[in-house]
């Protein structure tokens, strides 16, 4: 296993994608710094309003009378980029082409020959996948946060900086590497059973897009038994993450749901994996 | 006998197809086993499964006379179809992976492998830049890498120039001969093959329907006399005593193989009818290998 992990180290490190996903990454976070100071520029009237192809319709008023400032900026803060990222699904996104690339190419090129059948057993092999596969995703996802924060700074001043709680900024970004994990856990069993490049990544984006319409639409069905599936989808979690004042129920049941939804998906492509042929 | 490979009835099914028939074949330690079949006869599929790439449906295996598969498997290094490799890296990049996944701890192991096959100057070179014939050296080196008992060759030679052919041929020659290496190879240069082969296995549809050692290939390729007889032992006699021939075999009923005096066939001929003999046939045979494999499996041949 350890022989594994070192071979999957080195791809990993001599591999560009990992890289080019940080950089997108680092440029949509610019992009949303960028677009958040020009709303306040236009808002201020040091820019026309359309500058840039941004075009304010509501300035957001003037101060407001629990003291918050009107910039927009101040208002959405590091937490508010970091939930657009998340929450928003740029870095599920970018996970699932990222860890699909790390999981197909093995079959692309038939490198996975090389593996089983050489002393692992498939589970050794599967496993030491996932363990990378959780490490690239760890990685990324921390430089995300640790991007959104410090390109924040400079662009926050001080007194965007004295509002921002870092407590919760800590608590909400755990949360979504908890929920990263169990979704490149999803990643890793879609790559499996797809095999193909362009299968894996349009099934991994299709099912992060759509499948919290599909489980809202369940929550209609099912609202006569007081019951709401959604609240037990993985990728619902990820958007309804509150930013501050979390609830010990919303913990409980992020972790259970995180956990159960890793194992189910980690248990089906391991049985895949040790079942099916390799071409 | 000491077996490497020795299967039993081992068959393959996708969906209501059989790819793989019940093979039963036995490859001995020190043989080269060159594996004959036309394309989509079963022959990848078949490697496959030996390498443990694919699950069988039925059927017994034993490798090294063990079967514990999977650590047995350690043993065996294979090039099933194209080599598996990182098209975006170089040539040592990949092999460095290799070496990293089989805990290989000589860091200069390597470089002694990309020698060995005769890219050590390609080792900075990206392998989507490769040729064919590199690749399928690159895979050979990975085959070779952990030093196996016994190596899987599906289709080597594809790609290679006559130069590589050979480089190639001789490699395996010196692996088998010097570090008696045993070999299951396929291939549908056959020409080259029987330069190697000390067996050969046919493959027909999934079924082996041959397994025999190369001396009995070249004896069924001999030329000689076939002569088609209506008393086989009346005319053996004659022959034996009024020719004077001891090189002959009766393969089939009625039909008698000579080997020697082939210059003087008709010496042959006139005994046999003025010994009262109904000879109903009478002519000189012999073919290539090539020739041979395509009357066995029907057609043109592809391995």
């Amino acid at each position: 296993m350890l022989n594994l992990l070192g071979g999957e180290a080195y791809k990993l490190r001599k591999g560009k994608s990992l890289f080019v996903g940080i950089l997108v990454a680092v440029a949509i976070v610019l992009l949303l710094y960028g677009s958040l100071y020009m709303i306040d520029k236009i808002n201020q009237g040091e820019l026309a309003n359309g500058t840039g192809g941004i075009a304010v319709y509501e300035s957001g008023g003037s101060v407001q009378e629990d003291g918050k400032s009107d910039s927009m900026m101040e208002q959405i803060g590091i937490e508010g980029v970091l939930q657009q990222m998340f929450g928003g699904h740029f870095v599920g996104l970018i996970l699932a082409v990222l860890v699909n690339m790390f999981v197909i190419r093995e079959y692309h090129a038939g490198a996975i020959k090389n593996l089983v059948g050489k002393g692992y057993s498939r589970r050794i092999v599967f496993f030491s996948k996932l363990l990378s596969s959780i490490v690239l995703s760890v990685i990324f996802q921390i430089v995300v946060s640790a991007v959104s924060i410090l390109i924040g700074i400079p662009f926050l001043g001080s007194k965007g900086l004295s509002l921002t709680i870092w407590k919760d900024v800590a608590t909400y970004a755990g949360l979504q590497l908890m929920f990263g994990i169990t979704i490149t856990g999803f990643f890793v069993m879609i790559g499996e059973f797809t095999r193909n490049l362009a299968a894996g990544i349009a099934v991994s984006i299709g099912i992060l897009l759509f499948s919290t319409t599909l489980t809202e639409v369940l929550d209609l069905m099912c609202h006569k038994i007081d019951f709401k599936p959604s609240d037990y989808w993985i990728l619902n979690l990820i958007p309804k993450c509150p930013l501050t004042e979390f609830e010990t129920e919303f913990l409980v049941r992020g972790v259970l749901v995180s956990v159960v939804w890793f194992f189910l998906a980690v248990m089906l492509g391991a049985v895949h994996f040790t079942k099916a042929d390799i071409k | 006998m000491d077996y490497v490979l020795k299967t039993e009835g081992i068959s393959k099914i996708y969906g209501k197809h059989t790819v793989v028939d019940h093979v039963s074949m036995h490859v001995e330690k020190g043989n080269i086993y060159g594996f004959i079949g036309k394309n989509g006869a079963g022959k990848t599929t078949f490697m496959r499964i030996v390498a443990g790439l694919a699950a069988p449906a039925e059927g017994q295996m034993e490798l090294f006379g063990s079967k514990e598969l999977e650590k047995q498997r350690v043993r065996i290094g294979t090039l099933i179809e194209q080599p598996g490799l990182y098209e975006t890296m170089t040539a040592r990049d990949n092999m460095e992976i290799i070496r990293r996944n089989y805990g290989i701890t000589e860091k200069n192991a390597v470089d002694e492998i990309l020698e060995f096959v005769g890219l050590s100057q390609a080792g900075k070179k990206k392998v989507k830049n490769f040729s064919l014939g590199m690749k399928q050296r690159m895979g050979i080196a990975i085959a070779l890498f952990r030093n196996p008992d016994f190596l899987i060759l599906d289709e080597p030679i594809n790609g290679l120039d006559p130069e590589g052919i050979k480089e190639i041929r001789d490699l395996l020659l010196k692996l088998n001969q010097e570090k008696q290496i045993t070999i299951l190879i396929s291939s549908h240069i056959l020409g080259e093959l029987s330069k190697i082969a000390t067996n050969y296995g046919i493959i027909k549809d999934g079924a082996l329907i041959e397994e025999f050692p190369a001396e009995e290939l070249k004896a069924r390729c001999r030329r000689c006399q076939k002569l088609v007889v209506d008393d086989v032992a009346r005319a053996v006699a004659i022959l034996e005593d009024k020719c004077h021939i001891t090189s002959y075999d009766v393969p089939e009923n009625n039909l008698i193989r000579v080997f020697e005096s082939l210059d003087a066939s008709w010496v042959l001929n006139r005994e046999l009818i003025q010994g009262g003999i109904n000879l109903k046939e009478s002519y000189l045979a012999g073919q290539d290998l090539e020739g041979y494999f395509m009357d066995l499996l029907g057609g043109e041949t592809h391995a």
